[in-house]
């Protein structure tokens, strides 16, 4: 088994007895990963953060991070962890530098270090501009450039991409993939939209209510998720129609060029590409169209 | 364990950058500054003209500036406002910015982060003190410069006394700043500590209206160190109660408030385990028991012996400090002071009552105190500037002083006659101010916290119980003689007044309104028309059982009498029927000696000869004004009032120059240099004179106070030891009706 970078073993959480904000959560985070921690709006995801960095103090002794528990190695720990808990996190009448400066004091870094990480979320020009000033996505990626000050080995991202606009969110995920891919650095981040999750995460975990519903590999939540929906966009669909549905009797007609046909798993998709092939009828999209998404949506109703 | 020390370091730089534009340094300069700016604004314009020049008690210039006005402002609204403020502000950097999750996923300890922050509010308020301090010395330093500051102010920087009031200030700051700043991290709005924080700090002054003292009250503590500069009155310490409850808050609420942080919910912090709940339980039993000591007010211990001592200091020459009872005016010891210092042990058995203190003829002093007090004074005179500070067994019975006289509506309404027929409105009024009264009497505090005695309690309960009841009774008069048939409805609610008075306590009777009220209540029932008071007051007397409330009214009545009486015969009959009724022997000497006193003065009887020397050291006797009437002034530099009534003096010897008198002054107690000082214009009007032999000249005429007038005629003969004063209407009358014989 893999070496896990979190791990919760039932861990449970109330404010008072009658209500449970979580219960029996188990997190398995293995070192290296991307982990997405999926879950609507009051699922508990910000409650497991809080708890996963000691915010709220936990009263048994439930979490562990890198194979210790947590409580013990407080509150050293944060030397190999960025956590953004709440974003964005920033004294606005400060500069950049000062806020990066406010994390080298705390964890007796040098403050040389300041251009690197502002170089790495490309803010190295704004340096001296008030954080109230920034645009949201600069704000974000100021954030960012907060947790990785002292070369963490494992980031805690509340949200990051919230509010952001796609350019942004593309830049953010594209960041932390590289960061994951380059230097190793364990990723756990929470959000609620599965889209974002979808397109980096390598392990996921889903809650729902306080109660993981599901925990794994993206590959095993496909599995989980067999029955798979596609979107095709063909050209002479009148002409085709007749051989398509032979095949697929699923089929259903979304438009003058669109079809949509459900499989029982994303493997069978090569199949349905080649009988598109073999028929010589010409493809223009081709695009999963619902499965996870839907399969999230029941999830969480 | 991680190492608290340097992770505080950290969070304390941190809290430095943070802070930055929060402007919250600047604001305890600004703050600590203002009120010595404006004190130095206002002075440069009131003293444009110049200070008067005058002698007084050397005193610092600095700090007796700050003590002045400067502080009281500073404790009593700037120095808590600045500390809400701030409490508030340091909490809103992380508030705002939600920094509280930030640091708390660095690492760092949440308890760094809770203290640095406290720390940080620490710092603020030492920056105040500092600046108000510099500033103090600063802006007076600069009056000083542009105009002259009078001679016997010190112009010397009082490190001592403001290093130690600084510390006092810091100390009493813990306190409100632990509990404001608790607050402010708790509520994450801006506007609501802030508005708690005013409205707790605005609490006592309306409450003190309602005769509410609220001396455990967080806030109070910094009021006090504004009330009382000087801090505690118990010599060697530095700190008073209001420190130590300061110590004990900011302990309390350090503890809950962080507790409270590091849990986030209250709930959560103190009732979900029950180890919690036990910790939350014992440290407030801990402390809360502590805090209710400390505020508790406490009685002083007595000590084992009765000690009068002291020092004097100053420019007039003091010899002996006399301790008289109050109403038989007896010398209960005579101490004499060397080199400035004195002490005497009074014997045992020593009543708790009221005595003066007589301190040569210069200040007469009422105080409190009986068998077992040590009482310790400081006395400072220079010129006629005085000062009295009374320390040791008694500061709560004798702080009276200081307070000032009350004011009574309801006596105003009934001098007035006003609203008479309204019975309602006197019952009700008069049983309020009385309860007032009462509460006033239970609220006297000393810085300490020490209230008085018992026997002093009781003593006060009753004089004004007395005065009120008075007003009472002189209201159902009134209202009898002007509405006869009216009858007051409410008159039952007063029979608690009515019965808190009782005449027979002999210690009481040290107080005049009480012996008054005394006598009256002997004779009330004696309705007989052709019999004088006093009459009534000697039969009535006469009747009580032996005791010494018995025995004190009849000297005080006797005494009263012969003194008054102008006839010898008179003086005579009057001892004679009822000196054996007294049981007191020194009472029955005293009474003899004052018959003698009085009947060796009586008028006609040869006047005491006397040698006395103008300034220029001519002798003069008794017989060189033999043939012509002599008005004596008997004075002295020292005593204000003689010195107000000198002008007059001298315009009646001008009015009277062709007339068969001479017109004499007769200095006592002034040293010869100031009293030829003070006559040294060419005066031909007046004899300037001063008696060989003070003492002889004040035992042999009886003299008991300053000024005092004696009228002697052309054979040598006594008119009177005590002769009307020349500001007087009929002095003119009087003078003549001799002179034209």
């Amino acid at each position: 088994m893999k070496e896990l970078t979190i791990k919760t073993e039932n861990l449970s959480f109330f404010y008072s007895k009658k209500q449970k904000i979580l219960n029996n959560i188990n997190l398995n985070v293995p070192k290296g990963a991307i982990y997405g921690f999926l879950g609507p709006n009051g699922a508990g995801k910000s409650t497991t953060m809080q708890l996963l960095t000691g915010i709220l103090a936990s009263d048994e002794d439930t979490i562990s991070v890198f194979g210790k528990e947590i409580k013990s190695q407080m509150p050293e720990m944060f030397h190999k962890i960025g956590a953004l808990v709440e974003s964005p996190s920033l004294y606005l009448h400060l500069s950049a530098i000062d806020n990066l400066k406010c994390i080298t004091t705390l964890k007796s870094l040098s403050e040389t270090k300041i251009p690197e990480v502002l170089e790495l979320v490309g803010l190295l020009e704004n340096g001296a501009q008030k954080v109230k000033r920034f645009s949201l996505g600069m704000k974000q990626r100021l954030a960012i450039a907060m947790t990785l000050l002292g070369d963490p080995e494992l980031l805690l991202l509340d949200e990051p991409v919230n509010g952001l606009d796609p350019t942004g969110m593309t830049e953010v995920r594209e960041l932390l993939v590289k960061l994951n891919r380059e230097k190793g650095i364990t990723i756990f981040i929470s959000s609620h939209l599965l889209d974002e999750i979808q397109k980096m995460c390598s392990h996921i975990g889903i809650i729902h209510k306080g109660e993981m519903q599901f925990e794994g590999t993206m590959e095993e939540l496909s599995l989980l998720n067999s029955n798979c929906t596609v979107l095709v966009e063909i050209g002479d669909l009148e002409k085709n129609l007749s051989l398509l549905k032979a095949a697929y009797p699923t089929l259903v007609i979304e438009s003058e060029h669109q079809v949509k046909i459900s499989v029982p798993s994303k493997e069978e998709l090569p199949a349905l590409s080649k009988f598109l092939n073999t028929n010589n009828i010409p493809v223009y999209q081709l695009r999963i169209e619902e499965g996870l998404e839907n399969w999230f949506l029941t999830l969480t109703k | 364990m991680y190492n608290l020390f340097t992770s505080i370091q950290k969070n304390l730089k941190l809290e430095i950058i943070k802070k930055k534009r929060s402007g919250i340094f600047t604001l305890s300069i600004v703050l600590g500054a203002i009120i010595p700016f404006i004190f130095f604004t206002v002075h440069l314009f009131r003293y444009s003209k110049g200070i008067k020049e005058g002698t007084g008690v050397p005193e610092n210039y600095y700090f007796e500036t700050l003590k002045d006005g400067l502080l009281i402002g500073f404790t009593h609204f700037l120095f808590p406002i600045l500390i809400i403020i701030c409490a508030s502000k340091i909490a809103q950097i992380d508030h705002k910015n939600r920094g509280w999750s930030l640091m708390e996923t660095q690492p760092t300890t949440k308890a760094s982060i809770y203290f640095s922050k406290y720390l940080i509010l620490l710092a603020s308020n030492c920056i105040a003190i500092l600046s108000l301090l510099l500033s103090v010395v600063f802006f007076a330093f600069l009056l000083s410069v542009f105009f002259e500051i009078p001679s016997y102010k010190i112009v010397s920087v009082p490190f001592g006394d403001f290093f130690r009031i600084g510390t006092r200030l810091f100390i009493v700051s813990l306190g409100v700043t632990a509990i404001q700043y608790m607050l402010s991290v708790l509520i994450s709005s801006f506007i609501w500590p802030i508005i708690i924080g005013f409205i707790s700090m605005s609490i006592p002054a309306i409450l003190n209206e309602f005769q509410i003292l609220m001396n455990w009250y967080p806030f109070q503590q910094l009021a006090d160190v504004g009330v009382y500069p000087k801090g505690s009155d118990l010599g060697s310490n530095w700190f008073t109660f209001s420190d130590a409850l300061s110590i004990l808050y900011a302990g309390l609420f350090l503890f809950i408030g962080y507790s409270w942080y590091f849990h986030k919910t209250f709930v959560r912090t103190f009732f979900t385990s029950v180890k919690r709940s036990a910790i939350l339980v014992g440290v407030v039993a801990v402390l809360g028991g502590l805090m209710y000591y400390t505020a508790s007010p406490k009685q002083q211990v007595r000590s084992d012996k009765t000690i009068i001592k002291g020092i004097t200091s100053g420019n007039m020459p003091i010899k002996n400090i006399y301790i008289l009872d109050v109403l038989v005016q007896d010398t209960l010891a005579k101490i004499p002071v060397v080199d400035g210092e004195f002490r005497c042990e009074l014997p045992e058995g020593l009543p708790f009552d009221a005595y003066f203190i007589l301190i040569e003829n210069y200040h007469r002093q009422k105080l409190f105190f009986g068998e077992k007090d040590s009482i310790y004074i400081d006395f400072k005179i220079v010129g006629l500037q005085k000062e009295i500070e009374i320390k040791g067994t008694r500061l709560a019975e004798n702080m009276e002083a200081k307070s000032n006289r009350h004011y009574s509506v309801v006596s105003n309404y009934l001098k007035g006659n006003i609203r008479l027929n309204d019975d309602a409105f006197y019952v009700k009024r008069i049983l309020k101010e009385w309860e007032d009264q009462l509460e006033k009497v239970n609220n006297i505090r000393t810085v300490d916290n020490y209230i008085p005695g018992d026997d002093y309690l009781a003593r006060q309960y009753k004089t004004k119980s007395l005065e009120y009841l008075g007003y009472w009774n002189r209201y159902q008069k009134k209202v009898k003689k002007v509405f006869p048939d009216k009858i007051i409805k409410e008159r039952h609610k007063m029979e608690g007044l009515e019965n808190s008075v009782t005449f027979n306590d002999a210690s009481l009777l040290s107080s005049g309104e009480y012996l008054k009220s005394a006598l009256k209540h002997l004779i009330e029932k004696d309705e007989r028309m052709d019999v004088s008071d006093s009459q009534k007051h000697f039969e009535a007397i006469d009747k009580l059982e032996p005791s010494l409330f018995k025995d004190r009214l009849f000297f005080k009545e006797l005494k009263t009498n012969i003194v008054q009486a102008t006839e010898i015969k008179k003086r005579d009959s009057l001892i004679d029927r009822y000196l054996t009724s007294i049981e007191k022997k020194s009472y029955k000497d005293l009474l003899l000696k004052e018959l003698e006193v009085q009947n060796r003065l009586t008028k006609g009887k040869i006047a005491p000869d006397f040698i006395a020397k103008d300034t220029k050291g001519m002798s003069f006797s008794l017989n060189d004004f033999k043939g012509k009437y002599l008005l004596i002034d008997i004075w002295g530099n020292w005593c204000p009032p003689c010195l107000q009534i000198a002008p007059q003096f001298k315009k009646k010897a001008l009015a009277y120059k062709n007339k068969n008198i001479v017109f004499a002054k007769m200095n006592f107690r002034d040293n010869r240099a100031t009293w030829k000082i003070s006559s040294k214009e060419k005066d031909t009007l007046l004899l300037d004179l001063k008696p060989q032999n003070e003492n002889l000249f004040v035992r042999n005429y009886n003299i008991k106070k300053y000024p005092t007038f004696i009228l002697i005629d052309p054979e040598g003969k006594l008119v009177s030891s005590d002769f009307i004063r020349p500001d007087a209407k009929l002095f003119d009358e009087m003078l003549t009706k001799y002179l034209d014989k």
